[in-house]
C-alpha cells in the first residue's frame, strides 16, 4: 500500500505544478494574488490533512458611533479530494445587529483560470432556539481538486450591544497565518487579553492593532479529551470610546459596569405578580422546613414546569421575557427560567442574583477585559445564611463569594441535575454573579470526587442447581445521577438496553426479571433497582466463575492510550463504591485476595471474607483528579489496573 | 403544474398506476377540505389515558392525526393538518413546538387553530396573530420558512390539539408517510386527492396485524388507521421501511397505466441496452480486445475471460481508491459509448461493465441483460410500487440460448471484485428486477452458501512483562463476502482514517492498545485481504498467588457472535451473508504457571450452523481450534428461539477458559 501511495502522490504533485495557470491572469482580487503567488507546493506524499488555510483574517474598523464595520477572509489551499467541505466559506452572524452583508466567493483552480463564483450566497438559520436571527451565510465555489486555491470574503456593519470582540484563533485545520486587526477613530483606548494560551501584543500602526499567530495545529476531538475550543487561542478585546462621545454599544470598562448594564436591561422583568406570588406561595405552603428547602422546591418547580424553548429575536437573545409572562405560557429560555425562578422567591423575600456563565467552553473570561462573548448562559444564586451548616446534599453546589456572602448555585435550565448540585458542564467556570455595583467574578466550585458517587450493592444466592438469583440496587449522586436520568427520560427502553448489556458483559446471559427506577430521590439520588437471573445452559457446564462487582469498570471509562497524545481528561471526579454478599458458594471457597493501591489522585481498595457459604466483599475506587498529560499516562494505566483489580474480584459458584 | 421543490422528485423514465392505481377524478374538481379542530374540552377517554410503560404508553399519545392533501387544485395544492396528542410526561411536551414549513412567496396560511386543554378543563387557545416567522433558508428570491409556534402551559397531563390548512403551489411527485411513531396513535386519517392530469398510484406496505384500511372514494385515496402501536425495535431486524407500516403515494408517467408499468420500462431498457450491445462494431472491438474467438469459444469461457479482463484492467470510476481519487483529472469526461470508452480509456462505470459483459454474452446468443437491484440493508425492491427509484444498482443476468426461465441463470457482478458468479451480499436476497425484451420481470436475488465466503484467523497469545499484560498477534484474511464490504471501505477512507479503521478492526479500544496493525493486498481484488494485528491488554490481572488461573481465551482475534435478547421476536433475524470462520490460537502459559487438563472437545450442530470448539494441550499452553459456520442469513420470528438457543451456546464456548495450575513448566 505504501508504494501506492507515493505512486500516486508523484503523479499528483507532477500533474499539478505542470498545471498551475499563471496567478496574474486569474480573475481573483489583489488580496488572494498576494496569497496565491505565494503558496506553498504540495510535496509528494498525501498530505494528512485535507486542507491547509493560508489566511484566517478578521478586520474591525470601528466608526465614531460606535458601528464597527466586520471583514473576514479566508484562503484555503485544497490538499486532498476529502477537501468537500471546505468548498463552502461560512459567515455566522445577527440579522438584528449586523446590516449590509456581503459575500464573494474565488476559486483559482489548478488547471484553467480563476474566477470569482457568481451564483447567490445562501442565509441559513442553523441555531437550534425556537426563533432566532442567528444565520449563517454560505457562499461556495464548484469543481475543487488538489491543488485548488479558494478564497473567501464577508463584509458586514455590525450596531454592537457592547463595545468588545471575542474572536478564537484556529480552525480546526492547519492554519499558517492567522490575524485579528482592530482599527479604532482617534481617541479611542483599547484594552486586550489573551485566553486559552499566551499570545503576542498587537503591532500598532497609528490606530491600528494587529495580532497574529502563525502555523496554529489543527485541534483534533478526542474521545475522553479536552474541549477544542478551549484550546484555541482566543483574543478578547474592548475598544472604549473618549468619556463623552455618543455611541451605540455600551463601553465595558469593568465587570461591575457590564453587571449593572445587563441589569438595566433585565432587572425590570423579574417584576413580582399576584400570579407569581400566588404559585410560589403554593409551593412554599409545605416549606416550613426553611428558606433552603422552599428555595429548592421553587427552583425544582422551574426547572420541570416551564419547557424550554428559546425566542431570541433581537435583544430578546439577551433580555429575558418578563417573569409573570414565562409563568402564563410556562416556556422560555435560560434567562427565562432564571428570571422567573428569581421572582418568585423575591415574592417570598428570598434574595438572589442572576448569574451569566458560559456553559460550553472553559476559560471565556478574561479578569481585565470584561466581554458578553464571554457567556452564553445564565444561572441563579441564591444567598444561605453565614451563620447554619450548609446540608451536605447542597454543598457540592455552594460558593464562598465574598461580600456576596455564601452562594447556592443554581440551574433551573438542566431538567436533570437535581438542585443542590453542579453540573461537570458549570464546575469550575467563571461567572459574573450580577449584584448591580456588587456585581463581581465568582469561580463555581470545582466538582468533588464525594459528589459524584455510585454505590452499587449486590446481595446474590446461588442455588444448589447454578441457579444465580440477585438484587443489583445502584445509587447514582451528582453528575452520575444526572446523565442516568438524561438517559433514562430521553429513551427509557434504551436505558433498559444498555443496562442489559453492561451486565451481559460480566455475567453472559444473565436475565433482568425486574428493574425499577426512582429517577429522582428526595436527596437528588437516581437509584435503579434490579432483580437478576442466572440460569445454566442445558448442556454447556455452567461458569465456575462469578463477577463480584458487575459492572463496576464501566463506571470508570478508558480510552486507548497507543497513540494518543493529548491529556485524558475526566469530565468529573467520582466515587465508586461497591459492596456485595454472595449466599451458596462451594464450602471451602477462598474469598479472593484483597487489594489496596493509591497514587496522584486516586485510590483503589478492596476487601472480601467468607463466612460459612457467604462471601461478603466491598471495593472502592476514588478518582479526584480530572486531567492525565501524556506523560502521566503511566500513572493512568496503574489507576486502571489497580480499579480493575480491586473491582474485578471474581468468586467461584461451583467446586 | 410543476413538483413542489423541496421535495426528491421521482427519477426515471417511469410508467403507470397502483397496488392500487387512482382513477384520474374529473378535472379541478374542488373539494371542502374535511380538517375540523378537535373537542375543546378533553373526553372521559382522553382523561382516563395515563402513561402505562408496560404497555408502550410513556410519554404521549397520539389521539387524533388527520392529512388531507389535495392536490387537484389546478397550479395549486391545499394541505389540511390536525394533531391532537394527550401529554403524559415532560419529555413530551416537545411535540406543542409546533412548525410549519413553506415557500416564502407562495405559501398562504388559511386556516390556524390551536390549544392547551389543561387538565381542569381551562382552555388556552393560541391565535393565528401569535405565529411568528422563521427564516429558514434564503437564496436571492427564494426563501423558505418555517411558522413557528409554542402552545403555551403545556404540562404532562393535558391536552393539545392544532391544525392548520396551508395552501401552495406544486405538488409532491412522491412522498413516503410512515404510520407508526414513536407513539402510539389512536386514530389516523389520510385522504389524498391528486392531481388529475396524471395517473396515481399509492401502496401500504406492512401493514400486517394492523387495524389500517385503504379505500378509493370520489377519486380519493383514504387510508384510516386505529391503535396503531410503535414499531418494535430488535437487534439485526430487516431495515426501517422493510418493518413499518407506510403508506407510498405517487404519481406515474403521463400516457402509462399501473398494469403496464414493467413491461413497458423493461421493453424501454431491453432496446436501450440492445442498442449500446448489438452494434456490430462494438461486438467485434469487445471480441477483438478481449481475444474471444466467437467460434471456438464457449460460452462459459467466453464470460469468464470477459470476467477476469475487467478485474485485471479496469477502474471502476465507483470503487476509486482515495489515492485514485487524489490524481488531477483534466478530462474524466467518458466517450458517447460506453462500452468502446470502457476498452479504450479502461475505465468505467458499473453500468459499463455491465454491458460489455451483455455484449460478449449476447454474441454468443445468450439471453443476457441488465438486473436492476436494491441494497438491502436500506430497502427491498416492492414490484407493487411502479418507481425505478427502488434501486441502488445494476447485475448481469445470463440465460443460455435455449434455457426457460424455470431454469437457474447466471448472475454476474463484473468488477466488483468477487469470485465469477457471486454477487454483492447486499444485493442478495431480495428481488431485482429483470430487463427482458418481453418487459420487466422480478426475480429473486439468490444467497451464497457459507463455503464461499470463509474468514481465517491465526494467532498467538502471550502474557508479558511479568505477566502484567496479555499480548495477542494475529492474522486474519478472508474470501469471498468476507472482504468485500471491507476493502471498499478502506479503500475509500483517507490515510489517517483507514489507520484508525484498521486500528478499530484490530480490536482498538478503552481495554487493549494495538501495537501494529496492517492491512494488506487492499488494492488488489484477487488476493485475500489479509489484516495483521499485534495489540496488548492490560485488564487481565494474573492473580500470582492464587493455585489455578483461568484465562478467558476469546478476543478480538475471534468475531463475536450476536447477543440476542429473550422473548417473543417480532421480525426476522437478519445477518449480513452465510460464511465460515476458522480460528487457530496458540495460547501460552502465564509466567510461573503450567497448563491443566484441557476442556473436552465440543461439536453443535443445527440447521442455523455449525460450531466446533476443540483446545489442545500442549508444553507451553494450548492450542484452539475453533470453527463457526453460520448457513442461515435470514431467520424467521418463528424459529428464533432454536437460534437464540444456538447462538448462547456458541457465546458460552467461546466464553470457556483454559485452566492453568501454579507451578514450573516441565
Amino acid at each position: 500500500m505504501r508504494g501506492l501511495v507515493s505512486r500516486t502522490a508523484c503523479v499528483v504533485a507532477v500533474v499539478i505544478a505542470a498545471a498551475m495557470p499563471p496567478v496574474a491572469e486569474a480573475r481573483i482580487p489583489d488580496w488572494a494574488k498576494a496569497i496565491a503567488e505565494a503558496a506553498p507546493t504540495i510535496g509528494p506524499e498525501i498530505p494528512p490533512e485535507p486542507t491547509r488555510v493560508l489566511l484566517d483574517e478578521t478586520t474591525v474598523t470601528v466608526q465614531p458611533d460606535g458601528r464597527y464595520e466586520l471583514r473576514m477572509r479566508r484562503a484555503i489551499q485544497v490538499l486532498r479530494s476529502d477537501a468537500g467541505r471546505f468548498r463552502i466559506g461560512k459567515f455566522h452572524y445577527d440579522e438584528t445587529t449586523c446590516d449590509k452583508v456581503r459575500s464573494r466567493a474565488w476559486h483559482l483552480p489548478p488547471f484553467g483560470r480563476g474566477r470569482r463564483n457568481r451564483e447567490d450566497a445562501v442565509d441559513v438559520t442553523l441555531s437550534d432556539d425556537f426563533l432566532t436571527d442567528s444565520r449563517t451565510r454560505w457562499v461556495h465555489v464548484d469543481d475543487t481538486a488538489p491543488g485548488s486555491l479558494v478564497f473567501f470574503e464577508f463584509e458586514a456593519v455590525v450596531t454592537p450591544y457592547d463595545l468588545t470582540y471575542d474572536t478564537s484563533f484556529g480552525v480546526g485545520v492547519r492554519v499558517d497565518r492567522s490575524r485579528f486587526t482592530l482599527t479604532t477613530p482617534p481617541g479611542w483606548t483599547v484594552r486586550f487579553d489573551w485566553l486559552h494560551a499566551d499570545g503576542p501584543d498587537p503591532e500598532v500602526r497609528g490606530e491600528t492593532r494587529i495580532w497574529e499567530l502563525r502555523d496554529l495545529e489543527p485541534v483534533a476531538v478526542e474521545p475522553l479529551g479536552e474541549d477544542p475550543n478551549a484550546r484555541q487561542p482566543r483574543l478578547v478585546v474592548a475598544f472604549d470610546p473618549p468619556a463623552d462621545a455618543r455611541v451605540s454599544g455600551v463601553a465595558l470598562r469593568d465587570w461591575t459596569a457590564l453587571g449593572s448594564w445587563f441589569e438595566s436591561i433585565a432587572g425590570d422583568r423579574r417584576a413580582v405578580t399576584p400570579a407569581i406570588s400566588e404559585a410560589a406561595k403554593g409551593i412554599a405552603a409545605d416549606g416550613e422546613a426553611g428558606a433552603l428547602r422552599r428555595t429548592r422546591e421553587t427552583a425544582k418547580f422551574v426547572r420541570d414546569r416551564v419547557r424550554y424553548v428559546a425566542k431570541e429575536l433581537g435583544i430578546g437573545g439577551l433580555r429575558p421575557h418578563p417573569a409573570s409572562e414565562v409563568l402564563e405560557h410556562l416556556y422560555g429560555d435560560c434567562k427565562d427560567k432564571a428570571t422567573l425562578l428569581q421572582a418568585m422567591l423575591a415574592s417570598e423575600g428570598q434574595r438572589s442574583y442572576g448569574v451569566l456563565v458560559n456553559l460550553t467552553t472553559n476559560d471565556t473570561v478574561s479578569s481585565s477585559v470584561p466581554s458578553m462573548g464571554a457567556f452564553n448562559h445564565f444561572i441563579v444564586a441564591v444567598p444561605l445564611p453565614a451563620d447554619v451548616p450548609v446540608p451536605n446534599e447542597v454543598s457540592g453546589a455552594t460558593v464562598e463569594a465574598g461580600s456576596l456572602g455564601r452562594l447556592l448555585i443554581v440551574d433551573p435550565t438542566d431538567e436533570y441535575a437535581a438542585i443542590g448540585t453542579l453540573s461537570s458542564d458549570l464546575a469550575g467556570k467563571t461567572g459574573l454573579v450580577l449584584a448591580d455595583r456588587q456585581s463581581a467574578l465568582v469561580r463555581l466550585p470545582e466538582g468533588r470526587a464525594e459528589d459524584n458517587r455510585v454505590e452499587r450493592r449486590l446481595e446474590a444466592e446461588i442455588g444448589p442447581d447454578g441457579t444465580i438469583a440477585a438484587t443489583l440496587v445502584t445509587t447514582r449522586r451528582g453528575e452520575s445521577a444526572t446523565r442516568a436520568r438524561r438517559a433514562w427520560r430521553d429513551d427509557a427502553e434504551g436505558f433498559r438496553k444498555a443496562t442489559a448489556r453492561a451486565l451481559d458483559d460480566v455475567w453472559p446471559r444473565v436475565a433482568i426479571e425486574d428493574q425499577t427506577v426512582e429517577d429522582e430521590a428526595a436527596d437528588g439520588a437516581f437509584v435503579e433497582t434490579a432483580r437478576l437471573r442466572l440460569v445454566p445452559l442445558r448442556g454447556v457446564p455452567a461458569p465456575k466463575l462469578l463477577a463480584v462487582f458487575p459492572g463496576a469498570l464501566g463506571e470508570l471509562p478508558r480510552v486507548s492510550l497507543g497513540r494518543r497524545e493529548t491529556a485524558v481528561v475526566y469530565e468529573y471526579p467520582r466515587t465508586l463504591r461497591y459492596a456485595s454478599v454472595v449466599h451458596g458458594i462451594p464450602e471451602g471457597t477462598p474469598a479472593p485476595s484483597g487489594d489496596e493501591a493509591s497514587g496522584d489522585g486516586w485510590s483503589a481498595v478492596s476487601q472480601a471474607a467468607v463466612e460459612g457459604d457467604t462471601l461478603t466483599a466491598s471495593s472502592e475506587v476514588v478518582l479526584s483528579r480530572r486531567r492525565f498529560e501524556p506523560d502521566a499516562f503511566r500513572e493512568l494505566k496503574k489507576l486502571w489496573v489497580a480499579a480493575r483489580r480491586a473491582t474485578g474480584a471474581d468468586v467461584q459458584v461451583r467446586p | 403544474m410543476t413538483p413542489i421543490r423541496w421535495t426528491f422528485a421521482v427519477a426515471a423514465v417511469a410508467v403507470c398506476a397502483a397496488a392500487s392505481a387512482v382513477t384520474p377524478p374529473r378535472a379541478a374538481e374542488r373539494t371542502k377540505l374535511r380538517i375540523e379542530p378537535g373537542p375543546t374540552a378533553m373526553t372521559a377517554e382522553e382523561k382516563a389515558l395515563e402513561a402505562d410503560p408496560e404497555n408502550g404508553v410513556r410519554d404521549a399519545v397520539i389521539l387524533v392525526e388527520e392529512t388531507f392533501r389535495d392536490e387537484d387544485l389546478g397550479e395549486d395544492m391545499a394541505t389540511g393538518y390536525h394533531f391532537r396528542a394527550k401529554i403524559l410526561s415532560n419529555e413530551a411536551r416537545a411535540v406543542a413546538d409546533i412548525e410549519i414549513p413553506m415557500y416564502a412567496d407562495d405559501g398562504k396560511l388559511d386556516t390556524w387553530w390551536g390549544r392547551t386543554i389543561l387538565p381542569d378543563g381551562t382552555v388556552l387557545e393560541l391565535p393565528k396573530s401569535a405565529l411568528e416567522r422563521q427564516s429558514v433558508a434564503k437564496a436571492g428570491r427564494d426563501e423558505f420558512i418555517a411558522l413557528k409556534a409554542a402552545l403555551p402551559g403545556v404540562v404532562p397531563g393535558c391536552v393539545i390539539d392544532y391544525g392548520w390548512v396551508l395552501r401552495e403551489s406544486g405538488y409532491l411527485p412522491f412522498d413516503r408517510i410512515e404510520l407508526q411513531r414513536d407513539w402510539p396513535i389512536k386514530s389516523f386519517r389520510y385522504e389524498w386527492k391528486p392531481y388529475s392530469q396524471r395517473p396515481a398510484a399509492y401502496k401500504l406496505s406492512r401493514t400486517e396485524g394492523l387495524d389500517i384500511k385503504s379505500q378509493v372514494e370520489h377519486q380519493h385515496i383514504v387510508v384510516v388507521g386505529h391503535d396503531l402501536a410503535p414499531p418494535v425495535v430488535e437487534p439485526l431486524m430487516p431495515p426501517k421501511p422493510e418493518v413499518r407500516a407506510a403508506l407510498v403515494l405517487y404519481y406515474l408517467p403521463i400516457g402509462t397505466t399501473f398494469e403496464s408499468y414493467w413491461g413497458n420500462m423493461g421493453v424501454f431498457l431491453d432496446r436501450f441496452v440492445t442498442y449500446l450491445t448489438e452494434r456490430k462494431r462494438t461486438v467485434k472491438r469487445v471480441l477483438q480486445t478481449l481475444e474471444i474467438d466467437a467460434k471456438k469459444s464457449s460460452l462459459d469461457d467466453a464470460l469468464r475471460k470477459a470476467y477476469a479482463w475487467i478485474d485485471a484492467n479496469v477502474e471502476r470510476s465507483d470503487l476509486r481508491s482515495f489515492e485514485e481519487l487524489q490524481q488531477v483529472q483534466r478530462d474524466d469526461k467518458s466517450g458517447k459509448d460506453p462500452i468502446l470508452d470502457l476498452l479504450e480509456r479502461r475505465k468505467g462505470s458499473a453500468f459499463s461493465t455491465d454491458l460489455l459483459m451483455i455484449t460478449v454474452a449476447r454474441a454468443f446468443d445468450a439471453r443476457a441483460s441488465l438486473i436492476f437491484v436494491a441494497d438491502r440493508t436500506e430497502s427491498l425492491f416492492d414490484i407493487g410500487i411502479r418507481a425505478m427509484s427502488q434501486f441502488d444498482g445494476t447485475l448481469v443476468i445470463v440465460r443460455e440460448k435455449g434455457s426457460t426461465i424455470r431454469d437457474r441463470p447466471l448472475i454476474l457482478a463484473p468488477g466488483s471484485g468477487l469470485p465469477y458468479g457471486e454477487i454483492p451480499w447486499w444485493y442478495s436476497g431480495g428481488e431485482g428486477l429483470e430487463i427482458t425484451e418481453g418487459g420487466g420481470r422480478a426475480l429473486t436475488m439468490p444467497f451464497a452458501d457459507s463455503a464461499s465466503s470463509v474468514a481465517k484467523r491465526e494467532g498467538t497469545v502471550a502474557f508479558s512483562d511479568g505477566n502484567f499484560s496479555l499480548v495477542g498477534k494475529w492474522t486474519e484474511s478472508g474470501t469471498g463476502q468476507v472482504a468485500l464490504a471491507e476493502r471498499r471501505r478502506l479503500r475509500k477512507l483517507s490515510p489517517e482514517d483507514r489507520t484508525k479503521r484498521i486500528d478499530r478492526l484490530c480490536g482498538a479500544g478503552p481495554e487493549r492498545d494495538v501495537l501494529s496493525a496492517e492491512v494488506r493486498n487492499l488494492d488488489d481484488p484477487k488476493a485475500p485481504l489479509e489484516v495483521a494485528c499485534e495489540v496488548e491488554a492490560t485488564d487481565v490481572p494474573v492473580d500470582d498467588t492464587a493455585d489455578v488461573y483461568l484465562l478467558h481465551w476469546s478476543g478480538p482475534w475471534i468475531e463475536e457472535v450476536p447477543t440476542l435478547p429473550e422473548g417473543e421476536r417480532h421480525n426476522a433475524v437478519v445477518f449480513d451473508y452465510p460464511r465460515v470462520e476458522r480460528m487457530h490460537l496458540a495460547v501460552a502459559a502465564p509466567e510461573g504457571f503450567v497448563p491443566g487438563e484441557a476442556p473436552d472437545a465440543v461439536r453443535l450442530d443445527t440447521p442455523f450452523g455449525r460450531y466446533e470448539l476443540r483446545i489442545t494441550r500442549t508444553d507451553s499452553g494450548f492450542e484452539v481450534d475453533r470453527t463457526l459456520d453460520l448457513r442461515l442469513p435470514v431467520v424467521r420470528p418463528d424459529d428464533y428461539r432454536l437460534l437464540r438457543s444456538f447462538l448462547d451456546r456458541v457465546a458460552e464456548w467461546d466464553r470457556s477458559t483454559l485452566p492453568f495450575r501454579h507451578g514450573e513448566a516441565g
